[in-house]
């Protein structure tokens, strides 16, 4: 008996050895922060990375081995991205997927350039993340930021014929900055300077009330048709005090603000549109997206919290029709087939990347309008005239 | 606990901060009711004294007493509690307080009454002050409310550090005053440091003159006087030094 | 003319919450020498607290804040402060850093580091209309709070036993002592204020914001640390002005300067206090007679 239990546990433990151990799999690796601040950003896309490899696996493999992930944690920590890079490639990691942020990312996408491997973000959406930021090997999932303010521009003034606007614009952080800056420019083109009727900023973390913003905008003259927020951490509490002081315009935002988990703070929100990835609550135009979240609810036991999930599927997806066209898993190679995509559909959305720009930036996003609580798709859109990349 | 039998005795004390020798083998016993003037030369090792007797100081070798029981190892607050209560040169009053509460805060960790706080102001006579911040008062009242607040933890020994430094002849009687009225209620014993040799010669039964840790005479204020030591190193010197 | 008095409404809320805010930290100041940043995390606690609840009778909710939170503070204090009660600043100032550090990933490994919104009070978010003025429920309820709290708190200090020990212990800790002064006592008590100051900030920041995040009372500490310094150090009414100025001064710069400045506030408000250290390094409410005899 006892000898039996340890022949169970010999093939047990032979049975998680690491990837690099088997000589029919491929590994991918997640240097990712696991744990800490920037935790809840990964956790999507990565659940997502690690739902597409499921899938692949299930199909017979890439090339005919077997996907297999080694994870390592960054505790959040910018400097801690180059350790956990390091370690995944040390466990022979043909691809890594790094965290959704420039900042939280780069360093460990910086080991992988310098090891000529391929190192995706999920969702860092500044186009620095890609050749003149980092190097050749580095590519981002996401629509750029400054696609994402351009588009809303156009969606507000061609699609809702909204005149007049008031820009209220979270310092805290570049994507939020970025957002709305392409926005004014964008609305300015579409419409005038003057239809800028009021701007205005606060800081995500520092302002512990936003009062003073809010009184400017009630005593702002004339009213705006609508509000472009862009805000990001603890916008929920800027929307509520925005809501609670009987500010009931419109409010325009980006994918900062996908997801229900700050809804709580307004029961009831409505007239709150938000451009995102995909629709994270199996209401999605593409029933591909819905197909999605039924699976990462199947396995997860929870849908995923935003659409930002979307980008973590499609860099595994990316990377492994990449893989399949080049024949091999050589980082030129695959490069070669990636800098070729061409409105390639993937799970978040036509994808193009050239050999010189890493980034989307125009893929169309999902416009959503919360009516009383709740997300209701109600179209894909981009904008017509694309933003001029600068890095 | 017999209080009345029980002295306030340091046995042998001794205090070196490296080669520097500040005590010496210094003996003294305080009884209740009694007041001891302690005089010395500045170094000659009355601050050090104080400093051991209260706590403050861990002596090097030698012990303090109260009655039977050692209390030389105490920290200073513990030795406060066992009653040996002390005032500073630097007086240290709670600057923002009004006067009734710096009493008031003594006081009540003893459990006492607002009552005892206005009954140790009148004694003082600082009734008239009692609402006033601390800060505001005068040099001389504020040495008074030092002694007010020391007797609101009713001590039965009170170490007095120059409480008459810097006063008018006239604030000197007062204290003198004072200190004889708080003894002739409390029965509390006293240890008086000081420069004023008219307070010294007047108000102790005693003195133990101190000089470069040593003591160098004791005895009633008449034979230190007339100590031909004592004269020589102290007296001549403070005649000089003051006035 | 409308904005003017909204701003003012405004600036006068938000100072409030500051203003209790530095209260808390100017005690433990006062009596002990610390500066407790861990009070960030009080009142974050106390907002985790409140959302855990949100769904139960608000009364029986805010009461479990309190609760909570006093008796973090009690706890902090026994097993991280008192054995350290006796360093230096510097040593008490990195054992709060510490401490807070410790709560805040304790936040994050409980409830993760996203931001969960839930709704409490939702009644404060109506207004009340003067002529064209609307002041909402919520600055009401924080102005009368913080009144409240504060005129509590001082007489507190002025009039118990309790209270007037802890005002001698915080002008002069040691003499205190020797006066027969009880340091735990006094000490855990001056931490349960704090703890309950701490609960009742976490109340009104969460009916304003319906957001538990791990890190957001720290603005709240900082501000109430800089507040505690231009008051004066170990002066309670200059904290609690300082705090009612600092608050007042960010909403006031915010309503004034061309949207270009706006985002240098931060930096504008800093200046102002470091031109105060410069000028009064005793602190704004401090004077310069009360120094001398320090």
């Amino acid at each position: 008996m006892k000898i039996l239990m340890l022949t169970a546990l010999a093939a047990v433990a032979v049975s998680v050895l690491p990837a690099s151990a088997q000589d029919d799999a491929v590994t991918v690796g997640f240097p990712l922060a696991l744990s800490g601040f920037v935790a809840p950003y990964d956790d999507g896309p990565l659940k997502a990375a690690l739902l597409a490899i499921d899938d692949i696996n299930s199909r017979g493999g890439l090339l005919g081995e077997k996907i297999i992930s080694v994870e390592s944690d960054t505790k959040s920590d910018p400097a801690q991205g180059a350790t956990a890079a390091t370690d995944v490639l040390g466990k022979a990691a043909k691809m890594i997927m790094v965290t959704c942020d420039f900042d939280f990312g780069a360093p460990a996408a910086l080991v992988a350039e310098s090891q000529n491997v391929i190192a995706f973000s999920s969702c860092a959406a500044d186009p620095k993340f890609g050749v003149q930021g980092i190097g050749k090997n580095a590519y981002t999932m996401s629509t750029a930021s400054i696609s994402q303010g351009a588009t809303l521009a156009e969606w507000a003034h061609n699609e809702k014929g909204f005149k007049t606007v008031y820009i209220l614009k979270d310092t805290m952080v570049e994507y939020t900055k970025s957002v709305c800056d392409s926005f004014e420019a964008r609305w300015t083109e579409l419409s005038s300077a003057e239809s800028i009727v009021g701007r205005d900023t606060f800081h995500g973390v520092n302002d512990t009330s936003i009062a003073s913003q809010i009184s400017r905008i009630k005593a702002n003259s004339p009213q705006p048709d609508f509000v472009m927020f862009c805000g990001a951490v603890n916008g929920g509490s800027a929307v509520r005090q925005i809501r609670a002081a009987g500010i009931d315009l419109p409010l325009l935002s980006s994918e900062s603000m996908d997801g229900a988990y700050w809804l709580a703070a307004i029961p009831n929100l409505s007239d709150f549109y938000v451009a995102v990835y995909g629709s994270a609550f199996g209401n999605d135009p593409d029933p591909k997206v819905n197909d999605f979240v039924k699976s990462f609810s199947a396995k997860y036991g929870v849908a995923p919290v935003t659409g930002h999930a979307l980008t973590g599927y499609s860099v595994v997806e990316a990377w492994a029709k990449a893989v399949e066209r080049a024949g091999t898993f050589d980082t030129d190679a695959v490069r070669a087939e990636l800098d070729k995509f061409t409105a390639e559909p993937l799970m978040v959305g036509k994808t193009t990347f050239t050999p010189e720009l890493h980034i989307n930036v125009d893929r169309p996003m999902l416009i959503m309008k919360i009516v009383n609580g709740k997300h209701e798709p109600i179209e894909r859109f981009i904008t017509t005239k694309l933003p001029k990349v600068s890095f | 606990m017999n209080t009345a039998s029980q002295h306030l005795v340091a046995e042998a004390i001794s205090v070196r901060f490296g080669g520097l020798e500040a005590l010496r083998a210094v003996d003294l016993a305080i009884g209740p009711g009694e007041i001891v003037g302690l005089i010395g030369s500045n170094g000659a090792g009355k601050s050090t004294l104080i400093n051991v007797l209260s706590g403050f100081q861990r002596p090097t070798a030698g012990a303090v007493k109260l009655g039977d029981r050692p209390i030389g190892g105490l920290s200073p607050h513990l030795v406060a509690r066992a009653g040996i209560v002390r005032t500073f040169q630097a007086v240290r009053l709670f600057q923002d307080l009004s006067v009734v509460n710096n009493v008031a805060a003594a006081a009540a960790a003893l459990g006492g009454s607002l009552s005892t706080a206005n009954t140790l102001i009148e004694m003082l006579g600082l009734s008239d002050l009692r609402d006033q911040r601390a800060g505001s008062l005068s040099y001389a009242h504020q040495r008074r409310l030092a002694i007010a607040r020391s007797l609101a933890l009713k001590p039965r020994f009170l170490l007095l550090d120059e409480p008459a430094a810097g006063m008018t002849p006239a604030e000197v009687a007062d204290i003198k005053a004072i200190l004889l009225e708080v003894r002739e209620n409390t029965g509390t014993g006293m240890l008086l440091v000081e420069h004023n040799m008219s307070l010294v010669m007047s108000t102790c039964e005693r003195l133990v003159v101190l000089d470069s840790g040593r003591v160098i005479a004791r005895g009633s204020p008449q034979a230190v006087r007339r100590d031909p030591a004592v004269r020589a190193s102290y007296l001549g010197e403070v005649s000089g030094e003051k006035q | 003319m409308t904005f003017a008095i909204q701003t003012l409404i405004d600036a006068i809320s938000v100072g409030a919450l500051y203003a209790i805010s530095a209260l808390g930290i100017g005690l433990l100041f006062g009596i002990m020498r610390l500066v407790n940043f861990a009070q960030s995390e009080f009142v974050t606690v106390g907002v985790y607290t409140l959302m855990m609840l949100a769904n139960a009778w608000f009364p029986l909710a805010a009461l479990a804040a309190v609760v909570v939170v006093v008796l973090l503070a009690l706890t902090v204090e026994r097993l991280a402060f008192r054995p350290v009660r006796n360093a230096d600043p510097a040593t008490l100032l990195i054992a709060s850093f510490a401490v807070s550090y410790f709560l805040q990933n304790g936040l994050v490994l409980l409830f993760g580091a996203r931001p969960i919104g839930f709704d409490v009070l939702p009644g404060l978010g109506q207004a009340i209309q003067v002529e064209t003025v609307r002041i909402p429920l919520l600055n009401i309820v924080t102005i009368a709070a913080t009144s409240t709290l504060l005129l509590g708190v001082g007489l507190f200090l002025r009039l118990t036993r309790t209270g007037i020990e802890m005002r001698a212990a915080a002008v002069d800790f040691r003499m205190a002592r020797l006066m027969g002064v009880k340091a735990d006592r006094v000490i855990a008590v001056g931490f349960g204020l704090a703890g309950i100051m701490s609960a009742v900030v976490s109340i009104l920041y969460a009916a304003q914001t319906g957001t538990a995040s791990p890190a957001m009372g720290l603005q709240l500490a900082l501000v109430g640390f800089v507040a505690t310094v231009i008051g004066g150090m170990g002066n309670l009414p200059g904290a609690v002005l300082g705090g009612l100025a600092v608050g007042a001064i960010s909403v006031l710069l915010q309503a004034v300067l061309p949207p270009d400045l706006r985002v240098f506030r931060e930096a504008f408000v800093y200046a102002a206090v470091i031109a105060v250290l410069l000028l009064r390094p005793q602190g704004l409410f401090r004077s310069a007679a009360e120094r001398e005899r320090v």
